[in-house]
């Protein structure tokens, strides 16, 4: 399929790239499905990593993009702009992941009910660059062996850079609990670390 | 691929870097199948959501095939099996 072009006024100008929203117009107004391709080629990308990094399987984050993109296919008309698509195709990416993750294993809740009991924060808060300059091939074998709640919050942080209240929004959970469940998050990748790498802890 | 000073950011450019391109061709063959079956369906039942959506559980003053045409019938045109006010016989038979 061809790239969705804005029309010019001469040939020869390079054509402006429509904004999401203007897209999504778009498709709305003249049900075109090469405004959605070209929704699909920005951000599909970006949900594969998601979803690979959310389930730790490609063949499941293949079916999983697939399904979520004609789930937003659909819901389009619903879209209602109060936030950025792309913070609305994630939300919608994230509990896709969650949900299939729930069937999976059969469990009711990704993070566990007791997230910001007092009495149980961390002795040590582990540094933010212990993970950031982390070899990305070890952090991968890491984040492989956290639970899916611990991976999902620390991948929300630092791969998605969202605030701490987003975060605190999106599992209706209080900032506090959050932060908490974050610094218990990086300890555990810490020690998983530090199983996984005793014999050669300086990365080369 | 550029190393950053995230190690995250990292990992998720090389994830991005797989992604099957066969699958652009599926969801965009399955959307433009979608987009097709919608316009099949609001060609031969015009409404057809919101029909459904009124027959379970609309508005009850609501035809649901929209306002019905043509006038009222006047009082004096009742049919005879109706009593009007006053007890009077109605016009019919």
């Amino acid at each position: 399929m061809t790239e969705v072009k804005t029309s010019t006024h001469s040939g020869t100008t390079p054509a402006q790239k429509p904004s999401d929203n203007e897209l999504i117009a778009r498709y709305l107004r003249e049900q075109n499905p090469e405004y959605f391709t070209t929704l699909y080629r920005r951000y599909a990308g970006k949900v594969f990593a998601k979803c690979i990094s959310m389930l730790g399987d490609e063949a499941l984050a293949r079916d999983a993009v697939q399904d979520i993109f004609i789930k937003v296919f659909l819901n389009l008309s619903r879209f209602s702009e109060q936030s950025s698509f792309s913070t609305w195709l994630y939300s919608i990416t994230y509990n896709f992941c969650i949900d299939l993750i729930r069937k999976k294993k059969k469990i009711s809740v990704i993070l566990s009910e007791d997230v910001g009991r007092i009495g149980d924060e961390p002795e040590v808060d582990v540094p933010d660059s212990v993970l950031l300059e982390m070899k990305h091939d070890r952090l991968e074998k890491v984040l492989a062996r956290m639970q899916e709640g611990d991976r999902i919050i620390l991948l929300m942080k630092y791969m998605d850079d969202m605030s701490i209240k987003d975060i605190a929004d999106f599992f209706q959970k209080t900032e506090s609990a959050i932060k908490m469940q974050i610094m218990r998050a990086k300890m555990k990748a810490q020690t998983i670390y530090d199983e996984l790498y005793a014999s050669d802890p300086i990365e080369s | 691929m550029r190393e950053s000073n995230n190690s995250f950011k990292d990992l998720e450019a090389l994830w991005e870097a797989g992604l099957p391109p066969e699958l652009e061709t599926r969801v965009a063959s399955q959307a433009t199948n979608l987009a097709v079956f919608g316009r099949v369906v609001e060609l031969f039942m015009p409404d057809a959501l919101q029909t459904v959506v009124r027959m379970i559980g609309g508005n009850p003053d609501a035809p649901v095939g929209g306002p019905v045409s043509g006038r009222r019938p006047a009082p004096e045109e009742w049919p005879d099996w109706r009593t009007p006010p006053g007890g009077k016989p109605g016009l019919g038979r």
